[in-house]
């Protein structure tokens, strides 16, 4: 299979189950919004160092939020509900409690709830409030700015982890402009984020080392300048290796994200550089979905 | 859905409890059980079917029309389905309600909605005293559910209200929210005398000055509070009357002082 004359390779990308939520933040304006949600997802580019996932799924319109302001959309991935759970509270508490303006709300229905403003209320000393507003409750905890507005709880759901193909191209630069292109068009679809940096990943790893301590290690077989030392996978032309890795909250929004990308990074052809497509393949050691890159990229 | 209609044949001189005529517990019986299902009527218990005419078949939902403003109780206690009262409702309608919807297209008496803790109960004409208060003896108000009316009520709204929300579109009398534990209550027109006397926690949303308000309260300064888009939105979808009330900011006034002091009136700026 080719795109733009493009091969795909014919493999699959291998994800893995994980526990997703939403929260919307609101701020007095966009860029404030903006502030808190870039502010808690940093720093959250992989379960392995940083407990959990997370990245801004989309801007709101003042009209799209509980309050009427501004805001972002917000998803983070987890291991566990437990995992999720901590890492949302701790970084909820740091970023959006701390940050000028902002409120903080439910982006998730569904019977499974995870502390939002449960627990971050104590910060009030006893002098929050709650609210209970059309079935849902809302804490009002005094802050010097006024009030810190936070849903008590918000929904928690199965989600996918791990999605990704590989862009093989001849330069950095090459590989860069097609991952960003990529990159820009999956951030026009909803329920996934991309959790690196700008979305994209140059250290692909592999499960395991040769070092006991180390959970993951470098993908040498991608690593140009092994080329002729390890398993022979990239052609004498590819100059350089990136990886997108897409969360999403179903099979199917991943499925679609990598299929979005996949004909983003290949719209310039072999002529903008990029020589090949394909996707982290771990040999079925790493989790129970696999993204053929053919299906997604049809 | 089926509905069940009960419309009463003329009214009586005495007043009628008809607190067990409720959708779920009519649910399961046939027409000629709910004719001879007693009523009392002064010292005598007369069959429901001499007093009203039985239409339809009982189910979710239940129509009753009165003859006049003297059924007590209508819908209390119900916790599922839907109650349709075609005007005048009389004391303690929908008192206890914990779920469902109750709906009267007239006035009610006092007591409306006292002690409930869930549905929705909404008053086309005037309410009486105690709206949502809390029922003889109790120690509590409303404890949860929304009632909006849209005319008038009378005095001591949202007495000991604990929570929920409580929306009346005209005026209210005196001591409105007096004592309220927690919980909303919102007046669109012009409250009476006291109003939020010795309330410890709650809101009470205004859209003008009271007529007066205790010394006991402390003025907070004007406040833009976040979570007031949220229950201005929330009264909008309750009422379907438009935008109204307490713009943002608001004057905030923090009360009863003699009581803690955590409870607030929002007034405009």
């Amino acid at each position: 299979m080719t795109l733009n004359g493009i091969p795909i390779e014919d493999t699959f990308a291998e994800a893995f189950g994980m526990k997703a939520t939403r929260i919307l933040i609101t701020a007095i304006d966009g860029e404030w919004a903006r502030q808190a949600g870039v502010t808690m997802t940093g720093f959250a580019t992989s379960v392995i160092g940083c407990g959990v996932e997370a990245g801004i799924e989309r801007e709101l319109a003042a009209e799209e939020t509980p309050d009427g302001r501004p805001g972002v959309s917000v998803l983070l991935f987890g291991m566990s509900g437990k995992d999720l759970a901590k890492h949302l509270e701790r970084r909820v508490g740091q970023c959006v409690l701390t940050c000028p303006t902002t409120a903080v709300f439910a982006g998730m229905d569904g019977e499974e709830r995870l502390p939002l403003g449960k627990n971050l209320r104590f910060f009030g000393d006893g002098w929050q409030i709650a609210k209970l507003i059309g079935g849902r409750r809302f804490w009002r905890v005094p802050v010097m700015d006024g009030e810190f507005v936070a849903e008590e709880t918000t929904g928690r759901c199965p989600a996918v982890g791990g999605g990704n193909f590989l862009v093989l191209a001849r330069s950095q630069r090459a590989a860069l402009d097609a991952c960003q292109a990529a990159v820009a068009a999956m951030r026009g679809l909803p329920n996934v984020i991309m959790p690196f940096p700008g979305g994209i990943v140059r250290s692909g790893s592999k499960v395991g080392s040769r070092y006991k301590a180390l959970m993951a290690s470098t993908n040498e077989r991608y690593c140009p300048t092994l080329r002729g030392l390890t398993e022979p996978v990239l052609g004498a032309d590819v100059g350089c290796v990136m990886e997108i890795v897409v969360n999403g909250l179903t099979p199917e929004d991943t499925a679609a994200a990598m299929g979005t990308g996949i004909a983003a990074a290949c719209a310039g052809g072999r002529d903008a550089g990029v020589l090949g497509i394909t996707a982290g393949n771990y040999g079925g050691k790493l989790g129970q979905y696999h993204f053929r890159l053919h299906e997604v990229a049809a | 859905m089926s509905t069940l209609t009960l419309t009463q044949h003329a009214p009586t001189p005495q007043r009628l409890d008809l607190s067990g005529l409720i959708p779920e517990r009519l649910a399961g019986l046939g027409a000629a059980q709910i004719a001879r299902l007693p009523i009392h009527v002064g010292n005598r218990t007369v069959p429901l079917g001499e007093l009203f005419a039985i239409d339809g078949s009982p189910g979710t939902s239940l129509v009753v029309v009165p003859a006049a403003g003297n059924l007590d109780g209508l819908g209390s206690g119900m916790r599922d389905g839907e109650l349709r009262v075609e005007g005048d409702a009389g004391r303690r309608a929908a008192a206890g309600l914990a779920g469902g919807s109750v709906v009267i297209t007239g006035d009610v008496g006092d007591e409306a909605g006292s002690g409930m803790s869930g549905g929705r109960l909404t008053i086309a004409g005037n309410a009486g005293a105690r709206l949502g208060g809390p029922t003889t003896g109790a120690t509590q108000g409303m404890s949860g559910g929304t009632i909006l009316v849209r005319g008038s009520a009378g005095a001591r709204a949202g007495e000991r209200l604990r929570r929920g929300t409580i929306v009346i579109a005209g005026d209210c009398g005196n001591d409105a929210g007096v004592n309220m534990i927690a919980g909303t209550l919102a007046i669109i027109g012009t409250a009476g005398r006291m109003t939020g006397s010795g309330m410890r926690r709650g809101t009470i949303l205004l859209s003008r000055p009271p007529a007066s308000l205790p010394v006991t309260f402390a003025d907070n300064g004007v406040q833009d509070l976040t979570f007031m888009a949220v229950l201005l939105r929330e009264i909008a979808t309750m009422t379907d009357i438009g935008p109204w009330g307490t713009p943002r900011p608001a004057r905030r006034l923090l009360g009863d002082i003699a009581d803690g002091g955590m409870g607030e009136i929002l007034l405009p700026n």
